[in-house]
């Protein structure tokens, strides 16, 4: 589904990404773990069309889309939770999840799907007339997850969906991954600092080290691997099932 | 008597009112200070004056017809004099402005010569005595103008989809970007609708002081300047509200004040300092904060 090729980004004269290749098939859960700055949401931001790549190419569904703005990814169904979840905060829930439907004109649909995200989300409808910088960070990122899921993603990228919950809330948001990978079959390509529970989640993994992927692999097998242990789960990291 | 002022100053305000908007959704949406917004004020002035000279048309056409153009000039300063600029230096937008003020000046100096030219009677002024107050058929035209367009534009931005979206693009454009706004669009739109709004306060003071300049710009640049600070920056019903006290304010201080002197002036930038002093984020603002 997507496919990405020697893919080099970054800000400035600078390079965050040195010659990335990734991919993405329909219907999976793909982690991308590494350490901070080891460029996991520049990679986000390029797919995304934030950043222009400055060589490599970026293919979704076999269509070249490096280098095209940002909208006219999320156009085609590539939808991004952003890092820091991207709330707008002067907006009221409800007018935030309006933005996620913007480039939708099927009412009907449009409805039908802000039920589904209420089923998910029971607390985004007790507070669809509050504004959204009132949310505590749980509600945040559970309005940014709705909001993205009403634009169709046919990709779904999360950039750190789990940084700055509280433990109670990142167990369910890794348990909404899990669930939206299970029962809507969603595709995700997700970037976590917490890699023991996103390889818990996720089919398989990369691991990326100064913009350079190292190790690539099942999930099971990057746990089960001791440099990734000692890396980024702790040498007594336990294997946690989700 | 006091009536009668109170609808001098609105009638002054809304024209400020209307400046400040446009100031206060380009500042919005891209944080700039738009300083040519003064000379597009004046242009729409002038270019209101020609439609108006030339059809020989009812106001009612010739006004949205110098907002559009008005509207399409604003759209040309963004597309030629802010967006082939680097975002990384903030302020160099800033500078294009400046530099774009001193284009419109000198075109409408070259163009209109340097003293006033004469305005054309757009309606016929007739004076309608209601008990005491005495309106003329100008003040109720430019208030109820500025009313229906301030009315409009606040459903607009609180109710309508590309409305959201200049609230969102004013939040962020990454954000924007991300849930498929075209920012770019939305950018533009904003600079034509600012543009038209000051257009019409251009025609609008041309009708009332029977002549314009080329450097009438730059006094109710000014004004909205002040107006907006009053009302919080990137805030439009703040503008909007902002406006009218600035104009009641000016009239109440020719009235009260004595008029040997120009103290009007002093008196309204007095009354921005005191209320940044108390409320630094003006009367409708919030503190942002930079994430």
């Amino acid at each position: 589904m997507l496919s990405i090729e020697d893919l080099s980004a970054g800000y400035g004269k600078g390079l965050a990404l040195h010659g990335v290749a990734i991919k993405v098939e329909k219907g999976e859960v793909v982690v991308l773990i590494g350490a901070n700055g080891a460029g996991k949401s520049t990679l986000l931001r390029t797919i995304s069309g934030v950043l222009r790549p400055k060589k490599g190419h970026i293919l979704f569904q076999g269509q070249k889309i490096e280098g095209n703005k940002p909208h006219s990814i999320v156009k085609i169904g590539i939808v991004q939770v952003p890092e820091g979840r991207g709330i707008i905060s002067r907006m009221t829930v409800k007018e935030n999840l309006d933005m996620g439907a913007y480039l939708r004109s099927d009412k009907d649909g449009i409805i039908g799907d802000l039920e589904r995200v209420f089923e998910k989300f029971p607390r985004l409808r007790e507070r669809l007339g509050q504004n959204a910088g009132t949310l505590s960070g749980g509600e945040q990122q559970m309005l940014a997850i709705g909001r993205a899921l009403l634009a169709k993603p046919r990709l779904l990228l999360m950039d750190e969906p789990s940084l700055g919950l509280s433990p109670n809330f990142v167990e369910f948001v890794f348990e909404t991954i899990h669930e939206l990978r299970e029962k809507d079959g969603y595709t995700i390509l997700l970037v976590e600092q917490n890699a023991n529970q996103a390889l818990g989640v996720a089919d398989r993994g990369y691991v990326l080290e100064t913009g350079r992927i190292v190790l690539e692999g099942e999930s099971q097998a990057l746990r089960d691997n001791e440099e990734v242990q000692r890396a980024y789960l702790g040498r007594s990291a336990r294997t946690v099932e989700t | 008597m006091i009536l009668q002022q109170l609808i001098n100053g609105l009638m002054l305000g809304a024209t400020y009112s209307l400046v400040a908007i446009g100031y206060t959704l380009i500042f919005g949406v891209l944080g700039l200070l738009h300083f040519a917004h003064g000379e597009v004020l004046m242009a729409g002035a002038f270019m209101g004056l020609y439609i108006i000279m030339w059809s020989g048309l009812p106001l009612y056409i010739t006004l949205p017809l110098a907002m559009v153009a008005t509207g399409v000039l604003g759209i040309i300063i963004d597309v030629l004099a802010i967006r082939p600029l680097k975002k990384d230096f903030h302020l160099a937008p800033l500078l294009s402005t400046i530099g774009v003020t001193i284009i419109l000046q000198n075109l409408a100096v070259k163009l209109f010569g340097g003293y006033g030219t004469r305005f054309p009677e757009a309606i016929e002024t007739v004076n309608y005595k209601v008990g005491p107050l005495l309106i003329s058929s100008a003040n109720i035209l430019i208030l109820g103008v500025s009313l229906f367009l301030m009315v409009v534009l606040y459903f607009f931005i609180a109710k309508t989809k590309i409305g959201k979206a200049m609230r969102t693009v004013a939040e962020s454009h990454t954000t924007a970007g991300l849930l498929g706004v075209n920012v770019d669009l939305i950018v533009l739109l904003t600079f034509g609708i600012a543009s038209a709004l000051a257009g019409t306060a251009g025609v609008m003071i041309g009708i009332v002081f029977h002549a314009i300049t080329p450097f009438i710009g730059l006094t109710f640049a000014l004004k909205g300047l002040v107006v907006m600070l009053i009302g919080g920056l990137g805030n439009v019903v703040g503008a909007m509200i902002g406006g009218l006290i600035l104009g009641m304010a000016e009239v109440f201080s020719i009235v009260l004040l004595p008029t040997e002197i120009n103290l009007q002036d002093i008196f309204s930038f007095g009354i921005m300092i005191i209320i940044l002093i108390f409320k630094p984020t003006g009367l409708f603002g919030t503190r942002v904060t930079q994430g």
